[in-house]
């Protein structure tokens, strides 16, 4: 048969209606009846929240002031609680006159979220490591002082977002190392390890992370020689460090078992052992696909640790509570409100950033190998 | 010597070893804490034992689902506070389910402001500690609702104010027990009109509406029935007196502000998993049922749903659970729940740490394996084989 | 063309955002016809066969299919659907049902056949593609050549006047691609009117009546399957019958 052949055309734009902000609309929108009913009223909605929000939280808010007469309407925010109550949010009942030190730790931890921010060419790995190591132990010594001529300040005296911080950051950094061996223990070929692992494991999964906190706070002195004699404040932070492995052991079990069997097979074959399997192929490879559970681990440990307020801790939300139930302050329930508006911009940007962080080490590894 | 190397590095000797030496090294540890342990009691002179839990309790309880009066025993306590936290974990259970599926809904819609909206909602319910949100329905929200003299008034039945949601309370008199009745019948009905209409539909093919029919009788033969006996249920609106309100019965503000906190937290969380579960189930399977000539209603409900709930089942068990466990912070803001009682009330006035942590732990664990072992059950029926 | 086309494209285009995917196409598909569709990936082939059954949409021109045209109209896509059949790359089977249940879902509540009536359709079905002792299995438990086959007996149970087959072999390992092609071949032999993307060119040979090769969104060459692989006229064929015959 002849053959039947067509002349080549070159490709033509997309008509208007279907591409371009009129296609991005028409699909997004109104491809629908029912589809363009809700946009109208949404867009009403989002309208009336927009200019609700302008005003209360800017036109008609009051911005300085000393006690609860500063802030006699309810249409507008109290921001004044904030900006005459904002050291003690900050540093808790730390000295005044040793604010100094806080501020160097602060500055610290800043370089330190920094280092692992961005890339610095050559230096960016040393940086990192640099930072890792000198923070923690600066850290200590210019909170807790008593070396070097510094004052020594109790933990007791944390509170605020310095407690909030501390307790999050001690749990995290005690937490991992932990949860890494719990997970080694959990996967284990050694039945009894497992096991144990296992129970071990749930147990500090299946109850609420406040009773485990009282539990550890009253029962220390009781099972320990000495256990009245460690801090209450430390008490809590053991507490949360153990009970938060549980969940890192339950991450890095996931990132273990997303490492393909061949991986096991091979570095056996090669004749490796265990120890040298796990520590040169197996856990670098696991704990880079764990990061994404990891972070959200952090995340979550972060939140929680609102809860030492229910043992009388003054973390963030902790001295919050007590300066609006303070004589000054105490007053109407929209001084409340604008108070815990404040408190969750708070949260939700370290969060917000935690999981925004995440994602980008998550696009980041995917291109990595 | 040669003997005792090669012995040592068989495989099975050694981690016989390893098994055995933790088994005898926690044994020893328990030994050596129980011992530190009494001795440490005796020191501060902690009584033990458990006939604490027949003493008086003294202090009150609310809301109370069982009779309870603060004469009643340590134990009784124990149980309405356990049955307040059961019941207070089933209400958000539920409500943070429904609200979830919207949310998961309006994350899945074409239309970009509600995608939008749902992201949004994600966001801020997500990354705000659940204790804040507690907080803020409690002694903010909440406490902005007027005085009683000024309540909110639904149609006039039923009023909110700053003490409580005052709802009626149905009153049962004379012939409330045919109501009753016309109830079950319809209900029964109801199922057997399902049962019969696919048991047809699978012999002829024809579809029957039998959901439809079936709520549809479940609402009319009871209110019929009531009509006819001219209304033997009446309500009791509560109504304002001098100073409060007599009949009916209130939801306190300390229960409303945990359900709020508990629903729109969790609701996050599940709306999350609902919408992850169903865009992992293969865009194929869509695009098959589409070509068999399914509607979009079957393709839903007979290929994407079975399929996504193997998604979303496990991780939405873990919520719950988490739910039920943060259900322990309702002592913050007055709600009375088991560990309120245990930490709060029972354990300043007994000083025995010991026995109530041991019950408390119980009481918990015995939740969490609860819902455990019910998703292995749903694990175990729901498997597909494969090779 | 004696009798009206079954399936007529109009000068159909269409756009993926920009990308210009299916341009000017002109076809037309005789009742009993059976049509190989070849060419380089990203060619439109795929998207051409998927706008006849509506799980592409085109923006440009007209699609008739069985007398009935496409449109937005819901009942006119879902009677079409049922109407023409269609075998995917990746099975796509479902697969929380066993194989039996797969073949009568689809008849049971879109052609509202008793269970009964529709178990015996789906069995008989079963037997053409040869695999009536897998009835009971759940999809993951078969090889991949017997669930494109399952996959084949399921769309057959609608009944349909149109099949599309769209690559069904490529996701096969070799020894599977012969017992699907032998169950296309004797589907063709009854008279199915078949549209069907395919890289083997020996069941082209054997069953087409005409081949179409497709480059950018377009049907550059249009041909009978021995005229074709013997004489590409274009230089594009030319290029591709090159490459894809290095490895046969």
């Amino acid at each position: 048969m002849e053959p039947i052949l067509a002349p080549f055309k070159m490709p033509q734009p997309a008509p208007y209606q279907s591409k371009g902000l009129l296609g991005w609309l028409r699909a997004n929108f109104f491809s629908s009846w029912f589809n363009s009913l809700i946009t109208l009223l949404l867009v009403y909605i989002i309208f009336n929240l927009a200019n609700f929000l302008i005003h209360w939280a800017f036109i008609n808010a009051v911005w300085f002031g000393d006690s609860a007469k500063s802030c006699p309407n309810s249409n507008g925010a109290c921001w004044a609680f904030v900006t005459d109550r904002w050291h003690l949010f900050v540093y808790g009942l730390y000295p005044n006159e040793l604010y100094w030190r806080v501020n160097i730790v602060y500055v610290l931890a800043a370089l330190t979220i920094i280092s692992f921010l961005y890339s610095y060419g050559r230096w960016t790995k040393y940086f990192r490591i640099t930072m890792v190591i000198i923070f923690p132990i600066t850290a200590y010594i210019f909170l807790v002082g008593d070396t070097f001529d510094l004052k020594y300040v109790a933990p007791e005296e944390f509170g605020g977002l310095l407690l909030t911080l501390v307790i999050a950051s001690i749990a995290i950094l005690g937490s991992i190392p932990l949860g890494l061996i719990l997970a080694l223990g959990r996967t284990s070929e050694l039945k009894v390890i497992s096991k144990v692992c296992t129970y071990f494991i749930e147990f500090w999964r299946g109850v609420p992370h406040i009773v485990i906190i009282v539990m550890f706070v009253a029962l220390l002195p009781i099972f320990i020689p000495d256990g009245a004699g460690i801090d209450v404040v430390v008490r809590a932070f053991i507490a949360f460090a153990a009970f938060n492995s549980a969940y890192m052991a339950e991450v890095f079990r996931g990132g273990l078992q997303s490492i393909p069997i061949g991986q096991f097979e091979a570095s056996r074959a090669i004749g490796m052992s265990y120890w040298k399997m796990m520590g040169y192929i197996i856990l670098p490879q696991a704990i880079r696909n764990s990061i994404p559970a990891l972070m959200n681990t952090c995340i979550m440990i972060f939140k929680e640790t609102t809860i030492v307020m229910l043992i009388g801790f003054s973390d963030l939300l902790g001295i919050i509570q007590l300066s609006l139930e303070s004589s000054d302050w105490v007053g109407p329930p929209h001084i409340f409100s604008s108070a815990y508006v404040f408190a969750a911009l708070i949260y939700f940007s370290f969060t917000f950033g935690m999981s925004k962080y995440s994602l980008r080490l998550e696009n980041r590894s995917n291109v990595d190998y | 010597m040669e003997n005792l190397l090669s012995f040592w590095r068989k495989g099975s000797v050694r981690s016989l070893t390893y098994q055995w030496g933790l088994v005898v090294v926690i044994i020893c540890g328990m030994f050596w804490v129980y011992d530190i342990a009494t001795t440490n009691m005796a020191r501060l002179g902690l009584k033990t034992g458990f006939d604490f839990l027949t003493d008086e309790a003294g202090f009150p309880i609310s809301p109370a689902l069982i009779d309870y009066s603060p004469r009643s025993t340590y134990i009784e306590a124990m149980i309405v506070t356990l049955l307040n936290t059961i019941f207070l974990s089933l209400i958000a259970i539920i409500l943070a389910t429904i609200l979830g599926f919207f949310i998961a809904m309006f994350k899945l819609s074409p239309n970009l402001l509600l995608r939008k909206f749902g992201n949004g909602y994600v966001e801020v319910f997500r990354n705000v500690p659940l204790l804040l949100q507690l907080f803020f329905w409690y002694f903010a929200a909440l406490k902005m609702l007027p005085m009683k003299r000024s309540s909110i008034s639904f149609f006039d039945v039923a009023f909110l104010n700053i003490e409580g949601f005052f709802i009626p309370l149905p009153v049962l008199e004379g012939g409330a027990e045919f109501v009753a009745w016309a109830l079950l019948i319809a209900t029964l009905i109801s199922a057997i009109i399902w049962a019969w209409a696919k048991h047809r539909q699978k012999n002829t093919g024809q579809p029957f509406p039998s959901l439809i029919l079936g709520a549809g009788l479940i609402i009319l033969l009871p209110l019929l029935v009531a009509w006819a006996l001219d209304f033997p249920v009446t309500w009791e609106v509560p109504k304002f007196g001098r100073f409060n309100f007599k009949g009916g019965t209130a939801l306190e503000p300390e229960f409303t502000a945990m359900v709020f906190g508990l629903t729109l937290y969790n609701a996050a969380f599940v709306g999350e998993i609902i919408r992850a579960g169903i865009q992992s189930v293969d865009k194929g399977q869509k695009e098959a049922a589409g070509s068999i000539g399914f509607t979009n209603m079957q393709t839903y409900s007979q290929v994407i749903v079975p399929q996504a709930m193997r998604f979303i089942i496990p991780p939405v068990t873990n919520q719950y659970l988490s739910l039920a466990k943060s259900t322990a912070l309702a002592g913050a803001i007055g709600y009375a729940d088991f560990f309120w009682a245990m930490d709060g009330a029972i354990a300043p006035q007994t000083g025995q740490v010991m026995e109530l942590q041991a019950i408390t732990l119980a009481g918990y664990l015995g939740i969490s394996l609860f819902i455990a072992m019910l998703m292995a059950i749903y694990n175990h029926m729901t498997r597909i084989p494969e090779r | 063309m004696s009798e009206k086309p079954v399936i007529l494209f109009d000068k159909v285009n269409k756009w993926f955002g920009d990308f210009h995917v299916l341009r000017d196409i002109d076809l037309k598909v005789a009742k009993g016809e059976r049509i190989v569709i070849c060419g380089p990936s990203g060619s439109g082939k795929s998207t051409m066969i998927r706008c006849i059954n509506r799980l592409e949409e085109h923006q440009q021109g007209t699609i008739v299919v069985d007398g009935v045209e496409l449109t937005d109209d819901l009942k006119h896509i879902d009677h079409i659907r049922s109407e023409v059949g269609m075998v995917f790359q990746s099975f796509n089977l479902f697969p929380h049902m066993t194989v039996l249940d797969n073949l009568v879902i689809g008849q049971h509540l879109v052609r509202r056949m008793p269970k009964m009536e529709a178990e015996e359709v789906a069995m008989t079905y079963l037997e053409r593609v040869k695999i009536t002792d897998q009835a009971g299995k759940y999809p993951g438990q078969l090889s991949g050549g017997q669930q494109q086959r399952v996959a084949i007996a399921r769309s057959l149970c609608m009944k349909p006047k149109i099949m599309l087959f769209d690559e069904v072999t490529s996701a096969l390992d070799p020894e599977m691609v012969k017992e699907v092609l032998d169950v296309m071949i004797d589907l063709a032999e009854e008279g199915m009117t078949m549209l069907v993307v395919t890289h083997e060119m020996g069941f082209a040979r054997t069953v087409a009546d005409r081949v179409m090769f497709m480059d950018e969104g377009q049907i550059i060459e249009e041909n009978t399957p021995d005229d074709f692989f013997d004489n590409p006229a274009s230089e594009r064929a030319q290029n591709f019958i090159g490459q894809v015959l290095h490895h046969l």
